[in-house]
C-alpha cells in the first residue's frame, strides 16, 4: 500500500513510512505526535518567511532614503557626483530585493556588506559621522541578521518539507 | 574476492531490519541516527562557512576603507598589496582547500586564448569609456601611473603592482575563497553572483561598478565553468596590465 501522506511504497508489516515517518498503522496519538512536529516545522519557514519579508521591506526603506538624498543633492547641486552615487546606490538595493527573492541567503548577504560598506565609508568625510542615527542602525543591523539566519531555516525546512511531499 | 555490501541496518532503538538510508525506522519511528549525525554535520559546516566569509567580506571592507585614507605613493601602494597579500594568505592558511582549484585539469588551450583576448579587448574598451565617463563627470580623468613615475621602472613596477598582485591575490580571495564558501552555502549561481558583486565593492567606486561587476561575473563564470583559478587570474592579469600599457604609451592622447 501508499503512504497517505508522501505516497511512497509501504510492506505489509510497516508500522511507519520509512520515508517521512507518518505512523501509518499506530494510533491517533502517535499520529497527532506526527501532525504536531509537521507544524512545528511550518511554523519555523513561516517565521523564516517573515523575517526575510521585513529585510526586504527594509530594502525598499534604504533604497527609497538614498533616491530622496540622491535627488536633494542633485537639486542642490551640491556634488555632482554625491547625488549620482545615492540614486546608484538606490537602485543597487533595489536590485537587491530581487536577488534576494532568487537566492535568499546571497541576496541578504550581498545587500548587507554593501550597506556596511556604505555606512563605514562615511569614515572617510568625518569619523564621528558612523554614530549618527546609532540606534536605527542597530535596528537595521539586527533586522540584516535575522534574515540571514532564517534564510538558512528557510532553506533547510522548505526542502525537508518538499522532501516528504507536505506542502 | 568480491566484498557484499549490506543493504540492511538494524535500528539502534528497536533493532528491526530497516533499508540502508532509511529516514525513519518502519517499526518504531523513530529518526535514523546517521541521517541526523549527517544533519548536524552539515549545519556545522554551513554555519564555518558562513562565519569565514562574513568575517572576510567585513575585513575586505575595513581594509579598502583605511587604505583609502593614506597618501599616494609608491611605498604606500606597495605596503598595502602587500598587506592584502597577507589577509588573503591567512584565510587560505585557515582554509587550505582554496588553493586545490588552481591548476586547470582539462582543455587548456582553447579557454586560455578565450580569455587573453577577452583581458585584452576588455582592457581597451573600459580605458576608453571609464576616461570619457570620468571626462563628463568629474571634468578630469584619472591617472593610475603618477605613482610610479618615482620609481626607477615605472613599467615594470606598475605591472607587478596593479599586474601581477591584484591578478593573483583577487582572485585567490574572490574568485577562490569566497566562491567556494558561497559555493558551499547556496550553489553555484549564487557563488558567481556573489563573488562578483563583492568584488565590484571592494574597488570602492560606485562608477566602476559598471563594468567590474560584468567582469567579476566572467571571470566567476570561468572559474565555475573550468573549476580552476587559472584562467581568472590570466584574464585579470592581461586585463590590467592593458590598462597600464595604453596609459603609459600614451594610446588615447591624455
Amino acid at each position: 500500500m501508499e503512504c497517505s501522506k508522501c505516497n511512497s511504497i509501504l510492506n505489509d508489516e510497516d508500522v511507519y513510512c520509512p520515508n517521512c515517518g507518518y505512523p501509518e498503522r499506530a494510533d491517533e496519538s502517535e499520529k497527532g505526535k506526527y501532525e504536531y512536529r509537521i507544524k512545528l516545522k511550518k511554523d519555523v519557514l513561516e517565521d523564516a518567511e517573515k523575517k526575510m519579508k521585513s529585510v526586504k521591506i527594509l530594502l525598499y526603506v534604504i533604497a527609497g532614503l538614498n533616491f530622496a538624498m540622491g535627488l536633494y543633492y542633485l537639486s542642490e547641486d551640491l556634488t555632482f557626483y554625491d547625488g549620482i552615487g545615492s540614486l546608484i546606490a538606490a537602485g543597487i538595493f533595489i536590485a537587491c530585493v530581487v536577488w534576494v527573492n532568487k537566492q535568499p541567503l546571497t541576496g541578504i548577504l550581498a545587500a548587507f556588506i554593501f550597506w556596511i560598506l556604505l555606512q563605514l565609508s562615511v569614515v572617510l568625510v568625518d569619523p564621528a559621522l558612523i554614530f549618527s542615527g546609532i540606534i536605527l542602525k542597530v535596528v537595521f543591523i539586527a533586522i540584516f541578521i535575522k534574515g540571514i539566519n532564517s534564510a538558512r531555516d528557510y532553506q533547510k525546512f522548505s526542502q525537508q518539507l518538499k522532501e516528504i511531499n507536505v506542502s | 574476492m568480491s566484498v557484499e555490501i549490506p543493504v540492511t541496518v538494524a535500528c539502534p532503538n528497536c533493532n528491526s531490519i530497516q533499508q540502508v538510508g532509511y529516514r525513519f525506522c518502519s517499526s518504531c519511528g523513530q529518526r535514523n541516527p546517521i541521517a541526523v549525525q549527517k544533519a548536524e554535520r552539515q549545519d556545522q559546516k554551513y554555519q564555518r562557512n558562513l562565519k569565514f566569509l562574513s568575517i572576510f567580506a567585513i575585513l575586505c571592507l575595513v581594509f579598502v576603507i583605511s587604505s583609502s585614507f593614506g597618501e599616494e605613493t609608491l611605498e604606500q601602494e606597495i605596503y598595502w598589496s602587500i598587506a592584502f597579500a597577507v589577509i588573503v594568505l591567512v584565510f587560505i592558511i585557515l582554509q587550505p582547500e582554496t588553493l586545490r582549484v588552481i591548476i586547470p585539469n582539462r582543455s587548456f588551450l582553447k579557454p586560455l586564448l578565450v580569455i587573453f583576448f577577452i583581458g585584452i579587448s576588455s582592457g581597451f574598451i573600459v580605458s576608453y569609456l571609464m576616461d570619457k565617463l570620468n571626462l563628463l563627470l568629474f571634468e578630469e580623468t584619472y591617472i593610475y601611473l603618477h605613482v610610479y613615475k618615482e620609481s626607477k621602472h615605472p613599467l615594470l613596477m606598475a605591472l607587478i603592482f596593479i599586474g601581477v598582485f591584484p591578478a593573483v591575490f583577487e582572485e585567490l580571495a574572490f574568485r577562490g575563497f569566497v566562491f567556494n564558501n558561497l559555493q558551499e552555502l547556496a550553489g553555484n549561481n549564487s557563488a558567481i553572483w556573489g563573488s562578483a558583486f563583492l568584488f565590484g565593492l571592494v574597488h570602492l567606486s560606485l562608477l566602476s561598478l559598471i563594468w567590474i561587476i560584468p567582469f567579476g561575473l566572467l571571470l566567476s563564470y570561468f572559474r565555475n565553468k573550468y573549476s580552476t583559478l587559472f584562467y581568472g587570474v590570466i584574464g585579470h592579469f592581461t586585463h590590467n596590465s592593458t590598462v597600464v600599457m595604453i596609459e603609459y604609451f600614451n594610446v588615447y592622447n591624455y
